[in-house]
């Protein structure tokens, strides 16, 4: 049986963008849903433990995001959690109807007058050698596996936290407030203490913030790295070691001074994040390219959140990187826009929406002096050989994707025709960037090679469940 | 890649499978044309094919040339080595009411009386061909010769093949005009305004074709169809061993139709369709996505004919459009105006005619002997632009 | 970890004992950091970008195909491994 539902505003991702706009929608009188993928609201920036003796349980981040939530449901919000919506379509009436899976198991229909999407953001994968062994992961996924699980690391080992961009510094703050011994941290850039006071400066709130990280940085007790990349991960069937080398003056790896760690068991990897647009893209909202924004992203009103299609707003990464302050800050405009314009009433009240724009711009401002202190880092910043993967879905190598591109592959589209890159169960996430970049040495700018278009469904789902979800749609059975 | 010549002996304007193919069989009678796409090559409907290589159920006048089709696509497979997953996995036409036995009756009578192989299959028997057809069937149509190819990779082979052999291709380059004066072509212009001088030029853009040949003043009877598909996430191989199709009664494809089968990848591939609807032409250039009630339709089928496939996820979906001809044969041949023709009208089952049609065209064109002399004769009578009268 | 919070799940056709409600990659990371094969080279994967959009941590929770950074621990919870067509199973 499939479950229906029919609200005034459905809100996707109830991460702090998320559940500020649903909050806010709520509060401006709408009959608000807010799904999110994973078993507790917050998304990745209060991500919540899952166990009560865990030393995050009452953490700033852990508490605020479970007062969100809280707030939202005081609102009326219903937050729907282990919902991963599979696919998104206009409907007759000019509203959207969101077909959603359900614990992996069951349908939802939900019908909305509006839809604000705060899907997120995703780390910005770049391959380099050795990068699919097990053991190599995301440095939000080391976060995830320090924040909810036992605490500890499950594999045994040295962990190595490498790449670039303040994210990473949170990330050796989560092994300091875990107790986890952190053994190297390797950061892409040089410290730059000067623009960093300037920035600093510019905006005094998050003068505490900063000076937490670099203290629990040296709390972590890492060998700190700066200047230097990670040139390859080693190991057989699981990861074993890994070289790191300092960058010399045109920005790539000193190969005379690689320096080897061995008896690694996790490499933590995140060199900045890319905005989750896959149900912006599937309904075709005009999409830009900024690398000071994590590449694709969704265009939006700033003043309003409202997207290029009418009825569809976006909050948050998924309007452009920026971090918690302007995903809640763009959630609660974003939301009360949305909310106003499924009850078929003005703007919200100015007094209101103004001092939030205000407040965003600001926080923009933040992010943009962040993104230039660590700039995006080039692409494919290392030699890969022509058997490395880069499509992990399916195992398309960099050979393959050169050989469509000497064929005549232009494009994003044509690559992943022709050797499969992008096809697999993460449709492209993966890849994209790598792919984006291989084709730029062909002299493809990225904004020519596009992304992969995504289509129903936009992540796996079990027949059973798009068929009951798309027939409640129809109206049948 | 190099700049756009400003003259070449003959133009192809498509880089589907049928302009590549027929680029392929130009460049091999040393023509060398040039071959201009308005998107990614292999990207429209050719890439959204199934590829299915088989005369199986496409009815008996058109059987020999079929035959000689699929037969190229062997040979294309052995002379290359396989690059595009060329298999020969033979092909299942299911029937589910008793009413239809007759209609798979007389396709393997009329076919096996032509030579072919096949035979009808009982419930039991089919189930020894295809272990997970468990659904209830009520008995099938067994063609062992029917084969797939990968149509990304395909089209890429013959692309290459194409260029080895003297053709130059673009992509992102469509057509704006055609330059005709006194009757004659003399060429194309581009999107960008550049211009390319040509004697002969080659119209095969499938679903886009009659808008290009307006722009000579030329009508042709070809309409597009949407049509779509579903894939599932990897399956271990052999999951399905065949491909498994619906038989077709009289109406053909119009009164509906379903096709399934298990990609190299693994991914199991489906779609069905019970009561086709009219397309829009603009459709082509604006729908992106599926239809939710093809999607329940194709997932009940694959579902009634295979239990076992009952957890499976879902990977995606596109949608294709084929170009639709009144007597659902292709248009190939000369247009009114001199040095214009056309190749086009896949009806939905293009690729297995593509590299036929491509050595027809370029005998045609050429004057070369590029397919048997009854083969021609027969192409000439069948794929006639002019069958349904006046198109100027 | 608390010994009443432990549950039993079975692991591969084996019973095991792990905190209630701990992440599938956790308990899975600790006995290999690989535990799925990729499609044609058969490398072993596992858990990679950890937030349920890489698909490299598969594997089938009580017969349906499962993402482990989504799913946590349940008493009786039965999870298979390596799956894949790669596996060579």
């Amino acid at each position: 049986m499939t479950a229906r539902l029919h609200v005034d505003v459905a809100v996707i991702g109830a991460g702090p963008g998320g559940l500020a706009a649903a909050r806010a929608a709520a509060e401006g009188g709408a009959r608000v849903v807010c799904l999110d993928l994973f078993a507790a609201a917050g998304g990745q920036y209060h991500m919540q433990p899952t166990q009560p003796e865990s030393r995050f349980a009452q953490t700033p981040q852990v508490l605020s995001g479970r007062d969100a939530a809280r707030a939202a449901r005081s609102a009326g919000v219903e937050i729907l959690t282990r919902t991963e919506v599979f696919w998104v379509a206009g409907t007759e009436d000019g509203g959207y109807c969101l077909s959603a899976c359900q614990a992996g198991a069951e349908a939802l229909s939900i019908r909305a007058t509006t839809l604000v999407v705060a899907s997120g953001a995703m780390e910005r994968p770049l391959p380099f050698p050795g990068w699919t062994l097990p053991g190599v992961i995301g440095a939000g996924a080391a976060q995830r596996l320090l924040k909810t699980g036992t605490g500890a690391l499950p594999v045994p080992g040295k962990a190595v936290l490498a790449g670039s961009g303040p994210f990473l510094m949170a990330v050796a703050q989560t092994f300091a407030k875990a107790g986890q011994p952190l053994a190297h941290f390797v950061e892409y850039r040089r410290p730059n203490p000067r623009a960093t006071a300037r920035l600093l400066a510019r905006h005094l709130r998050k003068l505490a913030e900063a000076f937490g990280l670099l203290r629990d940085l040296r709390r972590s007790g890492a060998e700190r790295h700066f200047g230097h990349i990670v040139t390859r991960a080693l190991g057989k069937d699981r990861l074993e070691a890994v070289e790191i080398a300092p960058i010399d003056a045109s920005g790539r790896p000193d190969p005379a001074r690689v320096q080897r760690i061995e008896g690694v068991g996790t490499l933590a990897i995140g060199y900045g994040f890319q905005p989750v647009t896959d149900v912006t893209a599937a309904l075709g909202a005009d999409h830009g390219f900024d690398p000071a924004l994590g590449g694709w992203h969704c265009i939006v009103d700033p003043a309003t959140g409202a997207s290029s299609r009418p009825g569809l707003y976006a909050a948050g990464e998924v309007s452009g990187i920026g971090g918690a302050s302007p995903a809640r800050l763009s959630g609660r405009i974003a939301g009360s826009h949305a909310a106003a314009a499924a009850l078929g009433r003005a703007a919200p009240d100015a007094a209101i929406v103004a001092p939030l724009a205000a407040e965003l711009a600001a926080a923009r401002g933040f992010a943009r002096g962040l993104a230039a202190l660590y700039p995006p880092l080039p692409d494919l910043p290392l030699d890969l050989a022509p058997d490395e993967v880069l499509c992990r879905c399916e195992d398309v190598t960099l050979a393959e994707v050169r050989a469509a591109v000497a064929d005549g592959a232009r494009e994003t589209f044509a690559v992943k025709m022709w050797t499969r890159a992008g096809m697999g169960p993460c449709q492209g996430r993966i890849c994209g960037a790598a792919i984006a970049a291989e084709l730029r040495r062909a002299g493809t700018r990225p904004e020519a090679a596009g992304f992969n278009r995504p289509h129903l469904p936009l992540r796996p789902t079990p027949l059973p469940v798009v068929r009951a979800a798309l027939a409640a749609e129809r109206g049948s059975t | 890649m190099s700049a756009l010549p400003r003259t070449a002996e003959v133009i192809v304007v498509g880089g589907g499978v049928v302009g590549l193919a027929t680029a392929l069989a130009l460049a091999e009678a040393g023509l060398a044309p040039v071959v201009v796409e308005a998107k990614s090559f292999g990207g429209a409907v050719t890439g959204g094919s199934l590829a299915g290589i088989g005369a199986h159920m496409h009815g008996l006048p058109e059987y020999d040339l079929m035959r000689a089709a699929c037969g190229l696509w062997r040979d294309l497979a052995t002379d290359t080595g396989n690059p595009f997953e060329y298999r020969a996995q033979g092909q299942i036409g299911f029937i589910l009411d008793p009413r239809d036995v007759a209609s798979g009756e007389t396709w393997v009578r009329e076919e096996r009386a032509l030579g072919a192989d096949c035979r009808m299959l009982t419930p039991a028997e089919a189930s020894e061909v295809e272990p997970l057809l468990t659904g209830p069937i009520v008995a099938a149509t067994f063609a062992p010769d029917t084969a797939t190819v990968n149509p990304f990779l395909a089209a890429r082979t013959l692309l290459r093949r194409a260029c080895e052999k003297g053709a130059r291709a673009f992509e992102h380059t469509p057509i704006t005009a055609l330059t005709v004066e006194d009757d004659r072509i003399r060429g194309v212009q581009t999107a960008s305004g550049e211009r390319i001088a040509a004697a002969h030029v080659v119209l095969a853009a499938g679903p886009w074709t009659a808008n290009l040949a307006a722009m000579a003043n030329v009508a042709l009877p070809l309409v597009p169809r949407q049509a779509q598909c579903l894939a599932s996430v990897r399956q271990p191989p052999d999951t399905l061993r065949r491909v498994i199709s619906a038989v077709e009664d009289a109406g053909g494809v119009n009164s509906g139709y379903t096709q399934i089968q298990q990609a190299q990848s693994g991914q199991i591939l489906f779609n069905t369709v019970t009561a086709p609807t009219a397309t829009p032409p603009e459709a082509k250039d604006q729908i992106r996505e599926v239809p939710p009630g093809f999607v329940v339709e194709s997932i009940d089928m694959l579902l009634r004919l295979f239990p076992a496939l009952a957890q499976i996820e879902l990977l995606r979906s596109w949608v294709r459009f084929e170009a639709v001809s009144p007597d659902h044969r292709f248009l190939a041949g000369p247009l009114p105006v001199a040095g214009l023709w056309v190749c086009a009208g896949d009806n939905g089952s293009g690729y297995c005619r593509a590299l036929m049609l491509g050595r027809y065209m370029a005998g045609r064109i050429g004057g070369g002997a590029s397919l048997p002399d009854a083969l021609i004769e027969q192409a000439g009578r069948l794929y006639d632009p002019a069958r349904f009268g006046e198109v100027a | 970890m608390s010994e009443d919070r432990t549950i039993g799940v079975i692991l591969d056709g084996v019973p095991s004992r792990c905190a209630e409600g701990l992440p599938l990659t956790s308990l899975l990371a600790a006995r290999a950091p690989g535990w799925r094969a990729s499609p044609r080279a058969g490398a072993p994967r596992g858990m990679f970008c950890g937030m349920g959009l890489c698909f490299e941590c598969m594997v089938e929770v009580d017969g349906r195909p499962a993402r482990a950074c989504l799913e946590t621990a349940r008493e009786g919870m039965k999870i298979r491994t390596a799956t894949g067509p790669g596996a060579g199973s």
